[in-house]
């Protein structure tokens, strides 16, 4: 059974909402005022609108993301239903979750025509959102009250795992559950899917599961399409390996860039499978380009069966494939040169130039002036600045 | 004060600018009349594009001059909607003085995206009435015609030997300098006509001696250039591809180097290579064909890498 729909909290006081926030939203709703629940994803906006319900007896009449919202669905669905009575006489609460998705062009005028229902509703409207100050809705703030649900607290959170653990007869470390806990900023929702994936295999929680999960699996899956490119020249499959992975097509071509020297050995096999790895990416420079995206068949093609067609004679000996570092050593080299941009930003805008040309053709030179013990006033470099040109 | 010499000896008047005779001769009749159409500026760098545009703005507003101008340089970080925020504001208010347009300066056009540039392009046709632009871009090529055919398209060559010994004389003699006529020929021989790069490395020199001799400028530019070129090219002709490949992003990194500034350099590290001549020959093709490929694609270092691969197969 889905774990999310088992672990919900059906009552009110199972609801991990503040006393007196849950209070000020029964009044709202008993009074039959519009109210906007704002607060972070996964903090019960949505179940406490349930328990709610439950707890007065009120019907739930939801609408939500999946859904379309635009003008005519609000008028159609929305307005009816918050002006007409209920079947068996019981109260009714209608609930927009997650307004953020009737934002962009689907929903077209969607927040008007929903502004004006909050006007006439007999019933109380209670509207979701992780972004309450959002420009887009402020028509609809002006018609509702605003409650602030808060992100979980850690130790709640915890708390709530152990007992799902306890119930389920999971066998765990209390280290694993706290990291979990943590790791999920206070979005339960993902802390128990998190915990109901680990744990499915077979009832038992270990620090190894907790660090290889969603890792482990993709490595799997990119380890058997890079195997199948490097090791075969079986066209038919080689053509839909990175298809059938998880992984999308600028990652799988970093690793086949990063694996491609390791795995072919004789310079020829190398060149060749360098020069289809080199079109590829002309191809994706098309794309990026041109927005052009049947180039992707080409570029899919070149870094895959180009690559595997390279190879003389199959390689035969099995070793294991290393993901890039190349976008880590590229993360590092930014932090590394804040201060160099730094000065080169004061750089360009003395010079008339932009940053990167400042890096290219005049940071040396400044740099070689300021070795040589020199100072160049007019630049309004600070001693940290200077130390690091000095070094 | 001691200031930059970019800036110090940048020319403020048409006259004073060096070695891009015609295009002052026309552009200087324009901006006399008081009305220019919109400007294409294209060429490499440090030829004097942002300098002419400094002037025309100094020479249309004389004093006000910062006030009717706008410069921006389309390659830092900023979406063209950004641009087209400033240029919107710039353009709400009328001019100050008798030119009846404001004048906006885009620095390195070539770097804005198709898009970018068609978003541009309608900008320039809303703003007509009272602003004038004037682009500035290494290759015209890369920008879409549409732009092209809306302005006047001046090209700006390398300086020449001449042109760049004229801008050498005029600051050894404002600067005290001692430089002989090898001296600059050196400084020619090293500068692609790029005027920037001259007054940089006389700049760099002179914070060390004020008698600039050819050794001198060629240390010090061999200073201020990586040489790990070289080592990566060596480590890629043994068969060391992997190591050649670490040490290329490496370096790059280091420098804060592009693609293009790389392969420039490898083109030129291949003669010194102690290898045959006929494989120099098939090594320059490929070094083509990859700084062919850089322009079209989108990763810089995988052609990079795979100009490497060339290295190792044919460099043994």
């Amino acid at each position: 059974m889905n774990w999310l729909e088992k672990y919900k909290p059906r009552k009110i006081n199972e609801v991990l909402v503040s006393k007196d926030k849950i209070k000020s939203l029964k009044k709202f709703v008993l009074e039959r005022k519009a109210v906007i629940l704002n607060g972070p994803t996964g903090s019960g906006k949505t179940s406490l609108v349930y328990a709610l319900a439950d707890e007065l007896n009120y019907d739930v009449f939801e609408v939500n993301a999946s859904d379309q919202r635009n003008k005519n669905n609000i008028n159609i669905i929305v307005r009816p239903s918050s002006l007409e009575g209920s079947i068996f006489g019981k109260g009714r609460i209608i609930l927009i979750d997650d307004i953020e998705g009737l934002s962009g062009t689907k929903d077209r005028g969607g927040v008007q025509a929903l502004a004006s229902v909050l006007g006439e509703s007999k019933w109380p409207i209670i509207i979701t959102t992780t972004d309450g100050y959002n420009q887009k809705i402020s028509s609809l703030r002006k018609k509702s009250a605003l409650i602030e649900v808060e992100a979980i607290d850690t130790l709640e959170i915890f708390k709530i795992l152990k007992k799902i653990c306890e119930n389920e007869e999971i066998i765990y470390d209390e280290g694993v559950l706290k990291e979990l806990s943590r790791r999920c900023n206070g979005d339960i929702r993902s802390a128990v899917i998190d915990l109901w994936n680990l744990s499915s295999k077979n009832k038992e929680l270990r620090k190894e599961d907790l660090l290889n999960l969603d890792d482990r699996e993709k490595k799997e899956e990119i380890f058997t399409a890079l195997k199948l490119i490097f090791k075969s020249k079986d066209i038919l499959n080689v053509i839909n390996s990175i298809d059938k992975t998880d992984v999308n097509l600028d990652e799988a071509f970093l690793w086949i860039e990063e694996n491609l020297p390791l795995q072919y050995l004789k310079s020829k096999d190398l060149f060749n499978a360098y020069d289809s790895l080199s079109k590829a990416d002309v191809f994706n420079g098309r794309i990026l380009r041109w927005q052009y995206f049947r180039f992707l068949v080409y570029r899919n093609f070149f870094m895959t069966v180009g690559v595997a067609l390279a190879k003389d004679e199959k390689y035969m000996s099995y070793n294991s494939y290393k993901r890039s570092g190349k976008l880590l050593k590229l993360f590092w080299a930014k932090q590394k040169n804040l201060k160099k941009i730094s000065i080169c930003e004061k750089l360009s805008e003395k010079n008339h130039v932009s940053v990167k040309r400042a890096v290219k053709d005049i940071y040396p030179y400044i740099k070689l002036i300021y070795k040589s013990g020199r100072r160049i006033d007019e630049l309004e470099l600070d001693e940290e600045e200077v130390e690091y040109l000095r070094r | 004060m001691q200031r930059i010499w970019t800036e110090k000896h940048r020319p403020q008047t048409f006259r004073e600018v060096l070695g891009q005779d015609k295009i002052i001769e026309r552009v200087e009749a324009m901006t006399k009349n008081k009305n220019i159409p919109n400007l294409l500026f294209a060429g490499p760098a440090g030829v004097g594009k942002s300098t002419v545009a400094l002037v025309i703005a100094k020479e249309l507003f004389g004093e006000k001059w910062k006030e009717n101008f706008l410069e921006m340089n389309a390659s830092d970080d900023r979406g063209i909607d950004t641009i087209r925020g400033i240029i919107k504001d710039f353009s709400r208010t009328r001019a100050i003085g008798d030119v009846p347009f404001k004048l906006i300066f885009l620095d390195e056009c070539d770097s804005l995206t198709k898009e970018a540039q068609q978003a541009l392009r309608r900008t320039m046709e809303n703003y007509t009435d009272n602003v004038r632009f004037i682009l500035s871009c290494n290759y015209s090529s890369k920008l879409i015609d549409p732009i092209q055919s809306r302005c006047s398209v001046f090209r700006f060559r390398p300086l020449d030997k001449e042109g760049i010994k004229n801008v050498v004389e005029k600051i050894k003699k404002e600067e005290n300098l001692t430089i002989n006529e090898k001296t600059i020929d050196a400084l020619f021989d090293i500068s692609d006509g790029d005027v920037r790069r001259v007054i940089n490395i006389l700049q760099s020199c002179a914070s060390l001696n004020k008698i600039i001799t050819e050794d001198l400028v060629y240390s010090l530019v061999s200073a201020a250039r990586p040489k790990e070129v070289k080592e990566v090219l060596e480590l890629a002709v043994s068969g060391n591809f992997v190591n050649s490949r670490d040490k290329l992003l490496d370096t790059m990194l280091k420098h804060g180097l592009s693609g293009l500034d790389m392969i420039k350099q490898i083109q030129k590290e291949i003669l010194n290579l102690n290898i045959k001549d006929e494989k120099k020959l098939i090594l320059i093709e490929k070094c083509g064909e990859t700084e062919f490929r850089m322009v079209e694609g989108s990763d810089e270092f995988l052609q990079l890498e795979s100009l490497l691969a060339a290295f190792s197969l044919y460099g043994r």
